[in-house]
């Protein structure tokens, strides 16, 4: 069983190569050398460093979501405030227009947990293929808001943000955590 | 006849993003298998970013004939962007920090305020971050399905997009009351 804390020493050292270098310039040997770990090692844990990076994000959803219980819209203004807080390295990930970037990883995400609710909540989305492509629409508006919202170049406060990501949001954000909690080997 | 030449240098642009990406095309290698000089060609463009915005142009005109039905017009230029596809996958690649991403979006949000008759400049800051975050989520979902990303058909997307334009513009419409 993989460990959520040594998952956040790899996040913790990700981030901090992230402060001086892009992701493509990041050694997974330098992220190890970090860790007090080895290549076996990280292997066991991430597909690759954009899997790891990807986990940045995975940690701060899980975070929020335990810190604000009730209305999603205040688990969303949690998720802004980890994001906002993490500005420059959520810029640089969301930014990034290589294949395996942080998009790519968590739109392959979006369609597993899509799959996933079709099985366990047939009542709730079938995701035929309008719905697909909503949900398309809907994370790309999700990822070009908040990267708007993080250049600075609207005065747009983060409960405006999190108002309109509530309203518009085609998963709630319950089953992305029953996706995230319930299916991976973490302890 | 400006427009034949002009076209001119486009087919041939997109013939060479073909076998190149898009920095690596170089102005006089586009002269050169136009038959012309640099001077010929930045009589016509400023630059190759000029050049790429003139072929998006050209797709927007065509389809902007049949102006009343939003639906169908939209339909028809996704079409003629997948039968461009090898000139928008490259010319787009590098999103936000490509030329053509940004004009794109510029001429779409201007162009989506005309169609409702709202003035641009007056909105309030809500409503043109709304606008902006639609109009950059649409350039990149059809960039994203152009790429093959994703399997959807031409259709599916269509009406996706028009209905979160369509609620967009009740938006948009309610903002300005």
């Amino acid at each position: 069983m993989r460990s959520i804390s040594k998952i956040r020493k790899y996040t913790a050292a990700i981030s901090e190569l992230l402060k001086s270098k892009p992701l493509d310039k990041v050694r997974i040997s330098e992220i190890c050398e970090m860790c007090g770990t080895d290549r076996q090692n990280f292997y066991y844990y991430f597909r690759d460093k954009y899997d790891l990076a990807s986990w940045i994000f995975r940690l701060d959803f899980i975070d929020a979501m335990k810190e604000k219980k009730s209305y999603e819209e205040d688990q969303r203004i949690a998720i802004l405030e980890k994001i906002r807080s993490n500005k420059m390295i959520y810029l640089k990930l969301l930014k990034d227009n290589s294949q395996n970037s942080l998009r790519s990883y968590l739109w392959e995400k979006i369609e597993k947990i899509a799959e996933h609710i079709k099985e366990e909540h047939p009542e709730i989305g079938r995701f035929t293929n309008e719905e697909k492509c909503r949900l398309l629409l809907n994370f790309n508006e999700w990822i070009e808001s908040i990267v708007l919202w993080l250049d600075g170049k609207y005065d747009v406060s983060m409960q405006e943000l999190a108002h309109i990501h509530t309203i518009e949001s085609v998963i709630e954000l319950e089953y992305i955590l029953e996706y995230y909690i319930g299916r991976d080997d973490i302890g | 006849m400006t427009d034949e030449k002009k076209q001119k240098y486009a087919d041939v642009f997109r013939q060479l993003l073909k076998t190149k990406a898009y920095d690596q095309v170089t102005i006089n290698e586009i002269c050169e298998k136009c038959g012309t000089y640099r001077p010929n060609f930045y009589y016509h463009f400023k630059s190759k970013d000029d050049l790429a915005e003139w072929i998006f142009l050209q797709d927007m005109k065509a389809v902007e004939k049949q102006k009343p039905d939003l639906l169908a017009s939209q339909t028809e230029l996704l079409e003629k962007m997948k039968e461009n596809n090898v000139f928008y996958l490259k010319a787009l690649a590098k999103k936000y920090e490509s030329t053509l991403f940004m004009y794109m979006k510029d001429l779409l949000m201007r162009k989506t305020c005309e169609h409702i008759d709202i003035d641009y400049d007056s909105m309030d800051e809500l409503s043109r971050f709304t606008l902006d975050f639609k109009i950059s989520g649409w350039i990149i979902s059809v960039w994203e399905w152009l790429s093959g990303m994703v399997d959807i058909s031409l259709e599916n997307l269509s009406q996706a997009l028009y209905d979160v334009f369509s609620s967009l513009i009740k938006e948009l419409k309610r903002g300005e009351k």
